[in-house]
């Protein structure tokens, strides 16, 4: 909202600067974003007259005027296509400054010396309208001070509205705020005026289909009007508001709209059929033609205003072409009425028709106002278009707008601010604010509160509170800290998680945020086929684009994104993690299809993804070797330690966005954990990655229940552990993991730990052969244990891995 | 024999004294105290001096024999000392080459912000909380005193899968959560960080975002207390001796609400580019909590006050960090993830 400084000043003798008021509406909840500064650095443009206007020799749109400007008459060069002899203009003579410091000389145009320039609105600073000179009104005395005459000079005060305010889309509902806070009286406008003409009853007839759709719809009438030019200080405070001035009849409407915060609409009475209205709902199909030439077809939810025949207007939102005021008009139906906010938004939202009208019927406006608003615009239309009023209103309002009447109790007050307010100081606010009080008993300390109609967010005593609180500053509310005593803490998932994503840090991986929606084409990105569960994931109804549009089940593609973003610049050592949710549609029971059920809540699930790719930078202490499986592997290995979790088994994996020899789910017992493994070739291409990749997800929920709460200490061994190391040759189709567990159950209650130390299966190894040799300890715990009994445990293991799994000793 | 015993124990003092290696060394010892040693030798010819003579002799051999030994010590002890002093030479690194590198991980900057604002509410007694991203029109907005084709629904644009379920728009839904799941206990005393979505993207807008809500709900909670609360949180967030401000605003589900400043961090509140001349910066919304919130779960407005808070980690993280492009937030570069070491 734009109010001007110097509009407010016609109801309110504030006496601050509008810097100073600025920043007391600000403290008190109605922010001003900025106060903008009209025509202030203009000087020396007065009113001209145009006496004479020639072509100039030469030129196909240049003008040779003669200017008076009070006391000489200039010659002047015009380029503007409106200008003519006998015109009032905004003369800017030679010395003279406009906005932005621009300052008028003399100069010669095709021989002509040129002293001065006529300007258009925008060259003034005073509107938008740069279409031609500025036309002012002729009974304005050539040279008089253009800024002086018109009030050019003025300040805007730009306010940002929250939506609990919408009362101050109103300039008057401004003054009343300002007023509270300076605690100067309101001048509210005096709406007397002549009503000459016939009843307004026996002209037209008024009837509204449902109240719900239109709680009030008041109608004045005004005929005889001659349309032309609004008077000059309604044209500045429209322009300072940001709008266009039309004429006399358009500016009234809008002016009493932006004075009451209540849109009126003006129907050429003549053109009415029936000399009827009917304020109905839409029928589906039904068509009118709007003001602005567009052929409109409801879906049968905006609310119409119909004259006797079909529908004139498209109510709240935009006039019809059919009953608009035109030149011809002389007799002006005033429309002052308040129709229900959600159809008015919904139509000008589906027709994108959005109006300084409809924006403020959305947001809900005073019914008590139609009524000033009404009277308003007929005095305005009388005094300053000629017409005659008609007497009397028509009034269709079958609710009654009695204000509500809120308790508004001290102690309350106190107890929810912190505060020790007095009765007095509490009653003072209100009467500041012009609300009603009653005062329920003097020692009870207690008030019936009644708040103005347009104080519409007014409804409960916490509102009155905040009222207080805004209006004595907030601050004067003390800092205190709660009283009661609470223990704060991390619960085990959240210490866990934290821990996790610290750990993994400390591995040296780097924490990534990916968004949770995804494109639909990662689906053929993973190579994923048809009727994968990660194809049904949730769509959003209204996405920003088709790339974010399907909330994500893996956390993969935004990990791949990622590398391939940072491959894209040269990042080629890429070592990430994430710690996020999936989402995992829900159908109760059977599988989710996106396009037949209606979503459920999805079940929301933690993983902890990985992306690792490339290869650490050289250094010149070691070979540098490139991120493969069994680096991200001991990552894994190495995380799920700290946590307690070792007995881990690593079953082969083959999913078409993995390399199908270098990917393993990771299981505990029978639970599944997650998965790892090196991106599929095919995959890695579609994602542009520079190097191998590999990538794995955990899942948290299982991974937490596996999770023993408090670790406990074991006693360190008392006596020496024997060592014997073992070298196996065999089949490299034997699983590490196999041979490791048949050494375990072949070895008898002494060994303690297995632990491989080399693999090799280059010659003289035969092909389809490795080798692998493992370090194995032995001990007991009472004693230490002897050669013999160490070698028989060996012997023991040898055997069973050359019967079990045809291994022999190399 | 005497003379002897004299003349070998000056050769073998010669001897260790000019030897240049310790292999040598253990040679000469051998040559002159070992079994068959020179030395060793002359006390086998005991036998052969006179009984009166022997204990003399004895102890002249054993003489010779420790100053030997002697020697050759010492010249152990110098060869021992040269050897290290030599090996250690050889063993001088340039000090100056790159050290082993140890590849750096690090968290986010919005996990190091989150996990500074958990570390202070926890630290005042307040439990995390979390949520559903995908939340229910009824917890969204209805809960929160936000109705259907309410104003306030313009303020925030939501993404949906259906009229009734949408993905949060702000953390606030954990007030309406909180409260049903303490069924009427108090206090409520929660904060409940996590990700939220509006349709926005831009510089300074993404369409992911994260948020942190606070809920106190007690007996005597005040305003005073949240604006308590709020600086205590600002002090030890953007240092001690910061001030907080608070600015009436609209929330519908607080009355009165206020939105909080902090005094500039920059410049201690003198005015600067950061805070565009003002001293102060936006950080937070706040209020009490709306007796209709209150009501909606279950609980008594006239016996309980509280207040609820909701600030933006990316906003906090972007302010305190210098961060001034909060696509870099989401964008993962490598380069930029490793810039918060020490934060």
């Amino acid at each position: 909202m734009r109010v001007s400084y110097n509009w407010l000043k016609e109801y309110l003798p504030v006496k601050i600067s509008a810097q100073e008021l600025a920043e007391k509406m600000t403290f008190a909840g109605l922010e001003i974003d900025e106060v903008e500064e009209r025509c202030q650095e203009l000087s020396g443009v007065v009113v001209g007259k145009v006496n004479r206007c020639e072509k100039l020799e030469g030129s196909d749109h240049l003008h040779v005027c003669a200017v008076f400007d009070g006391q000489t008459e200039e010659t002047v060069v015009c380029g503007a296509p409106n200008v003519a002899a006998g015109q009032t203009v905004a003369f800017a003579k030679v010395g003279a400054t406009l906005p932005g410091g621009f300052t008028i000389g003399s100069k010669k145009t095709m021989g002509v010396e040129s002293r001065g320039m006529l300007c258009s609105q925008k060259e003034l600073g005073a509107g938008e309208d740069h279409t031609g000179i500025w036309l002012l009104p002729d009974d304005l005395p050539a040279g008089a001070d253009l800024a002086e005459t018109l009030g050019l000079k003025d300040q805007v005060l730009v306010v940002e509205l929250t939506p609990n305010r919408a009362d101050c889309l109103g300039v008057l509902n401004c003054a009343r705020e300002a007023a509270a806070l300076t605690g100067l009286p309101v001048t509210e406008p005096d709406l007397s005026y002549p009503e000459e003409g016939p009843d307004i009853q026996t002209m037209i007839d008024i009837q509204v289909d449902d109240p719900a759709i239109c709680p009030r719809y008041m109608a004045r009438l005004v005929t005889g009007v001659q349309l032309g030019p609004s008077p000059m200080w309604m044209q500045l405070y429209l322009l300072a508001a940001g709008m266009r001035p039309i004429n006399n009849v358009v500016d009234i409407a809008n002016y009493v709209m932006l004075e009451y915060n209540q849109p009126l609409h003006t129907f050429d009475y003549q053109s009415l059929r029936g000399k009827k209205i009917l304020v109905r709902e839409a029928v589906l199909g039904e068509e009118l033609t709007t003001l602005d030439g567009k052929d409109r077809v409801f879906n049968g939810d905006e609310i119409l205003i119909c004259d006797g025949e079909g529908p004139v207007c498209l109510a709240g939102v935009m006039g019809g072409y059919n009953s608009e005021v035109t030149e011809n008009t002389r007799d002006i139906l005033i429309e002052s009425a308040c129709f229900e906010p959600v159809h008015i938004r919904r139509t000008a939202r589906r027709l994108g028709i959005p109006s300084e009208s409809s924006q403020r019927f959305e947001k809900g406006i005073d019914a008590a106002s139609c009524d000033l608003a009404a009277r308003r615009a007929a005095q305005l239309l009388v005094r300053y278009c000629g017409g005659t009023a008609a007497k009397g209103a028509v009034d269709v309002c079958r609710e009654s707008f009695a204000p509500k009447r809120i308790l508004l109790r001290r102690a309350k007050v106190n107890a929810l601010l912190g505060m020790d307010y007095s009765m007095e100081e509490i009653l003072q606010v209100m009467r500041d604010l012009s609300f009603g009080l009653e005062l329920v008993a003097e020692e009870e300390e207690a008030v019936w509160v009644t708040a103005p109609t347009y104080r519409r967010d007014i409804s409960i005593e916490e509102d009155l509170i905040e009222e207080v609180a805004r209006l004595k500053g907030y601050d004067h509310i003390p800092a205190t800290l709660p009283l009661n005593q609470t223990c704060g803490y991390r619960n085990r998932e959240q210490s866990l998680e934290l821990r996790m994503k610290e750990l993994c840090a400390g591995m040296g991986l780097q924490e990534t945020v990916n968004y949770s929606f995804i494109s639909p084409k990662e689906a053929a990105r993973l190579r994923l086929p048809e009727g994968h569960p990660w194809n049904g994931g949730l769509r959003i109804q209204n996405p920003l684009n088709e790339e974010q549009s399907v909330m994500r089940q893996s956390l993969l593609p935004g990990l791949l994104h990622a590398v391939s973003r940072n491959n894209s610049r040269r990042n080629l050592d890429v070592r990430l993690f994430e710690m996020g949710m999936v989402f995992v549609p829900t159908g109760g029971g059977k599988p989710f299809v996106p396009e037949e059920d209606e979503p459920q809540q999805p079940k929301e699930n933690l993983h902890l993804g990985f992306a690792i790719s490339g290869q650490a930078a050289m250094h010149w202490q070691k070979q540098s070797r490139a991120y493969d499986f069994f680096y991200l592997k001991g990552v894994v290995e190495s995380l799920l330690g700290d946590l307690g979790i070792s007995a881990l088994r690593f079953q082969r994996l083959q999913v078409p966005y993995l390399h199908p020899g270098r990917a393993a789910e990771i299981y505990l017992d029978d639970t599944l954990l997650g998965y790892i493994g090196e991106v599929h070739p095919l995959t890695a291409a579609a994602y542009e990655l520079e190097n191998r990749t590999v990538v794995g997800e955990l899942y948290m929920a299982p991974l937490f229940a596996a999770v023993n709460n408090i670790p406990q200490s074991h006693d360190l061994p008392r006596y020496p552990e024997v060592k014997r190391d073992i070298a196996l040759l065999g089949d490299a189709s034997v699983a590490a993991a196999d041979i490791e567990a048949a050494i375990r159950n072949a070895g008898g209650p002494y060994l303690r730990k297995v632990e491989l130390f080399d693999l090799y299966d280059g010659a003289p190894i035969p092909a389809g052969q490795r080798s692998l040799a493992y370090s194995l300890s032995f001990g007991a715990e009472e004693r230490t244990l002897t050669d013999k009994e160490a070698d028989e445990s060996f012997a023991a293991i040898v055997e069973a891995l050359g019967r079990e799994l045809h291994l022999q000793l190399r | 024999m005497w003379d002897k015993l004299t003349e070998i124990q000056a050769k073998a003092e010669e001897a260790a004294a000019s030897c240049q290696d310790l292999a040598s060394l253990t040679e000469i010892k051998v040559a002159y105290l070992g079994k068959k040693g020179e030395i060793t030798q002359i006390s086998k010819m005991m036998g052969k001096v006179s009984p009166e003579e022997r204990p003399r002799l004895g102890q002249a051999v054993n003489q010779a024999k420790q100053k030997v030994e002697a020697a050759i010590q010492r010249r152990m002890d110098e060869l021992k000392e040269a050897a290290l002093q030599q090996s250690l030479a050889e063993e001088t690194a340039d000090v100056t080459l790159p050290g082993t590198v140890f590849p750096a991980g690090s968290l986010h900057i919005l996990t190091i912000v989150r996990r500074e604002i958990e570390d202070i509410f926890t630290g005042m007694g307040y439990t995390i909380m979390e949520g559903s991203q995908v939340e229910t029109d009824y917890y969204n907005f209805e809960a929160l005193n936000i109705p259907k084709d309410h104003p306030a629904r313009d303020m925030q644009d939501s993404f949906y899968f259906s009229g009734n379920l949408l993905l949060r728009t702000h953390t606030s839904p954990a007030q309406a959560h909180a409260m049903e799941q303490m069924q009427g206990q108090y206090p409520v005393k929660i904060i409940a960080p996590g990700v939220v979505y509006r349709r926005d993207d831009d510089a300074t807008h993404s369409p992911m975002f994260h948020q942190v809500e606070g809920l106190l709900l007690d007996e005597h909670v005040t305003m005073g207390d949240l604006k308590g609360t709020l600086r205590a949180f600002a002090q030890q967030m953007f240092g001690a001796e910061r001030q907080i401000r608070l600015r009436p605003s609209f929330f519908p589900f607080t009355e009165p609400s206020a939105e909080v400043d902090v005094s500039c961090f920059a410049c201690g509140g003198a005015g600067c580019r950061l805070c565009k001349g003002s001293g102060w910066i936006e950080i937070l919304g706040s209020g009490m909590v709306h007796p209709h919130v209150l009501e909606m779960s279950g609980y008594d407005p006239q016996k309980l006050t509280g207040f609820a808070f909701g600030m933006g980690v990316e906003r906090i993280a972007m302010l305190k960090y210098g961060i001034t492009d909060m696509r870099l937030l989401f964008d993962n570069d490598v380069r930029f993830l490793s810039g918060f070491g020490r934060a």
